[in-house]
């Protein structure tokens, strides 16, 4: 049953280098190029994104003890998409290392305004209408800064920021965004065990030794600094941060610290299959990767309400 | 002997610097009205409330003067068995302490045997099952803490407390929302542990239980008010005047002018 | 070898693709049918684009580099940036790629076109509409007032390349709040005259019922009517509309 994210990545990777099959047909160096230069980095950055949600989702979930909380409901998301937008339009910053490091800035700004107006102990609607909010606010911010930007194609581009998208992105794309993403992640994953003591609340916590205040300020800058960079080259992308996590604690048994390795692959999972369907989708229009991850996530996402609600009455 | 416990906390607002010294196999009450600093103290010796750096070395008399005065010298903080608390490692720290906070809550569905390792460094599933067949909770083993009455969560979180046999237990109401059998139960549960050589620290609303302890203190204000038997405390003039009772037989009865039908 | 032997290979040798709707405009009107290889889908779109009978006769793409690659183009028209790293990879995919920005006069169409024509090894093709433009110029009427009229009142700003290809016309934008004409206005100060874009009519029905509004529908008299598709872009079919509309009669 653990084995299963991981089962399903391998046909999952292979389906996202091979699928559509028509283009790599042609002669061999002319497919060589298409699957290293146009495929391995769009596969990478569905795997690494998706396992960036998934964790970051994980962590946050246990950091602020609920289950709603993910890079999308925190605002964090959309304050790394404001971040990174305002950074190209009105800095005209180009370089991919420093738009990452514009988009781990809004999403810190966006995190810390959450605790500024939610508090530290916010119970689950506080949480989520502050989240909401400032991901509402974030999303028309970055529609107005695109609005304001001389060129008419900034409609579209609105598109990709806030609904994500994968298209043609470049292998030193996918390293600016991978690199300091791996090593934001990695270092939540040593905290897991301390996410898990938090599941005893706060104070027992602390009597074992972990400081609530010092976990909380870490984790939200490595979540801060993963999602961020990799919305700077990706956009916004919904839903994976809050799914994933949700199905990974049923397998660790409702732990929410050790849930960080499952949820980064089921997340990675998800991310490449919704990709993949963007890719395949028959309906001739490209449809945006935020959709996708909506449509697939909002049935989950009323499940788990709906479970939840079951779980209170008696 | 030499003190497992030498302490010196304050919370500024809550509790004043208070000073704390037990033995191995006490079993000490926390009693006072609602809002006193009981819950304080606990955090405090839990090291929980961020108390600055080291310690008052040295031994000191078992006992307490509730309104020592302390030089500019003087460091606070929590010292168990030797070790400075502030220092140790979060391994070290669960053989040292072990803390029960007043609220039941768990947010995660999270069975009970793994509540219970929680409190372990290492899984080891034998202690666990001891754990689970002392406090009754072998049919709740795999069942989701959400999905457990008040009275067995408090059970299942008691189990975790106690998992990694630390010296010192500092529980807050451990004994609310129990039902009375478990109440008692609870309590021969810590005359077990006391003879093993830990010190408990608990705080208790129900002043009928307050003889089954070796020592109680007495909060009121955040102030340490009383430190000594139960016997003593009954005869002091001090419990009356906090609590507004007096001893009635066995229990307790309203003073007459804490009590407002009688004429002043 | 013969100069225009070599040149004729050369424009033999181009294989060119356009992943942009305006880019596709360039490719469909500056290139030998044998040059194009891709063009993209919204051409196809006889609701998109005026040459949508032209582009049907070539492969489309869906606006990706994954969408051209396989048909091995040599050169690359694009329009307008994506967040992806378009250049750099389609350069190592062996394409040359000309990334035009958006022009911001009509002066810039020609030159664009240009750019094109020479890339494309025929840079005589856009000289007919270089001409064209020196045409329009050189008989500019007087301005009066006209504002540019889309679905539920959306119109131009009085600077940008709508506004110059509208001035060509010989109708001065009048500067509007929000760049929308709204009911109000058209009651109180309405403009001399109103161009009214067809884009997409039968498919707003927001749109369509301001369109139908007793308020406009009162100032008929003063309605021009214009093909819409050419605004989106502004790029070379403007010369022919711009052309048209000098003639417009109000129906």
């Amino acid at each position: 049953m653990r084995l299963l994210p991981v089962l399903l990545l391998l046909p999952l990777t292979a389906a996202a280098l091979l699928l559509p099959l028509e283009p790599l047909r042609g002669p061999a160096e002319l497919s060589q190029l298409i699957l290293l230069e146009l495929r391995l980095p769009r596969l990478l950055l569905a795997l690494g994104y998706g396992a960036v949600l998934g964790l970051t989702g994980a962590a946050l979930q246990a950091l602020f003890a609920n289950p709603l909380a993910s890079p999308d409901l925190t605002g964090a998301s959309s304050g790394a998409a404001l971040g990174a937008v305002l950074a190209s339009s009105f800095l005209g910053l180009a370089s991919p290392l420093l738009l990452g490091a514009s988009g781990a800035a809004g999403a810190l700004l966006a995190l810390s305004l959450l605790f500024a107006l939610a508090g530290r102990r916010a119970d689950a609607p506080t949480l989520l209408l502050a989240g909401l909010a400032i991901s509402l606010a974030a999303g028309a911010a970055t529609s107005l800064a695109l609005a304001l930007a001389p060129s008419p194609f900034a409609f579209y581009e609105a598109f990709d920021w806030l609904m994500g998208s994968l298209v043609d992105r470049s292998l030193p794309q996918a390293a600016a965004a991978l690199i300091p993403a791996a090593i934001a992640s990695a270092l939540l994953l040593r905290r897991a065990r301390a996410l898990d003591e938090l599941a005893l609340g706060e104070d027992v916590a602390a009597s074992l030794g972990r400081d609530p205040g010092r976990l909380r300020r870490e984790v939200v800058l490595l979540a801060s600094l993963a999602v961020g960079a990799c919305v700077a080259v990706c956009g916004a992308v919904g839903f994976v941060g809050l799914i994933a996590p949700v199905l990974a604690r049923s397998l660790t048994r409702g732990h929410p610290g050790r849930a960080m390795v499952p949820a980064a692959l089921i997340g990675a999972a998800l991310l490449t299959g919704a990709d993949l369907l963007t890719r395949l989708a028959p309906l001739g229009r490209t449809i945006p990767l935020g959709v996708v991850t909506a449509a697939v996530g909002t049935p989950l996402f009323l499940w788990l309400l709906l479970r939840m609600r079951w779980r209170m009455a008696p | 002997m030499t003190p497992l416990l030498e302490a010196e906390v304050e919370v500024p607002g809550r509790l004043a610097l208070t000073r704390i010294v037990a033995n191995p196999g006490e079993r000490i009450a926390i009693i006072g009205p609602n809002g006193s600093g009981k819950t304080s103290l606990l955090r405090a010796l839990a090291g929980i409330e961020q108390a600055a750096p080291r310690q008052k070395p040295g031994p000191s008399p078992h006992g307490i003067e509730p309104y020592t005065r302390l030089g500019p010298g003087v460091r606070r903080g929590t010292v168990i068995d030797g070790a400075e608390l502030g220092a140790a490692t979060p391994p070290q720290r669960r053989r040292l302490l072990a803390f029960l906070p007043a609220s039941r809550d768990v947010p995660w569905p999270i069975p009970v045997a793994d509540l219970v390792a929680l409190g372990l460094e290492q899984p080891d599933p034998a202690r666990v099952a001891t754990l689970l067949d002392r406090l009754d909770l072998q049919p709740f083993a795999n069942r989701p803490v959400d999905r457990l009455s008040t009275g067995e969560r408090a059970r299942a979180l008691l189990a975790r407390a106690l998992a990694a046999s630390p010296k010192l237990l500092l529980l807050d109401e451990p004994l609310s929302n129990l039902d009375p059998a478990w109440a008692l139960r609870i309590l021969d549960l810590v005359e077990e542990e006391a003879a093993r050589g830990t010190a408990v620290l608990l705080s208790l609303h129900d002043l009928g239980l307050v003889h089954r302890f070796t020592r109680v203190l007495v909060m009121d204000k955040g102030q340490l008010q009383f430190d000594g038997t139960p016997a003593k405390l009954r005869d002091s003039e001090l419990f009356g005047e906090i609590f507004g009772l007096e001893p009635a037989g066995a229990g307790w009865k309203l003073r007459p002018s804490a009590d407002r039908r009688s004429s002043p | 070898m013969p100069a225009s032997a070599l040149a004729l290979a050369a424009e033999a040798a181009v294989r060119a693709a356009s992943l942009n709707l305006c880019t596709d405009e360039y490719l469909l009107l500056l290139a030998r049918p044998e040059q194009i290889v891709s063009v993209s889908h919204l051409s196809r779109d006889p609701l998109e684009s005026t040459l949508a009978a032209s582009a049907r006769r070539f492969p489309s793409n869906n606006g990706t580099l994954e969408g051209v690659a396989r048909r091995r183009p040599t050169l690359l028209l694009t329009m307008g940036s994506s967040g992806g790293d378009r250049l750099r990879i389609a350069g190592r995919l062996g394409m040359r790629v000309l990334d035009l920005p958006f022009p911001s006069s009509p002066q810039q169409v020609v030159d664009q076109a240009r750019t094109v024509a020479r890339a494309l090894g025929r840079p005589g093709a856009a000289e007919p509409y270089a001409a064209a433009l020196a045409r329009l110029r050189a008989t500019q009427p007087r301005l009066v007032e006209g504002a540019l009229l889309g679905q539920a009142g959306q119109s131009i700003s009085p600077d940008g390349l709508s506004a110059e290809w509208l001035r060509l016309a010989g109708y001065a934008q009048p500067a509007l709040p929000g760049n929308r004409l709204t009911l109000e206005r058209i009651a109180t100060k309405p403009p001399r005259w109103l161009i009214e874009s067809n884009y997409r009519r039968g498919q707003q029905s927001r749109g369509a019922a301001f369109l139908a509004h007793p308020l406009l529908r009162r100032l008929n008299s003063r309605i021009l009517r214009t093909d819409g598709r050419p605004w989106t872009c502004g790029g070379l079919p403007m010369l022919a509309e711009v052309a048209r509309l000098r003639h417009a009669q109000p129906r």
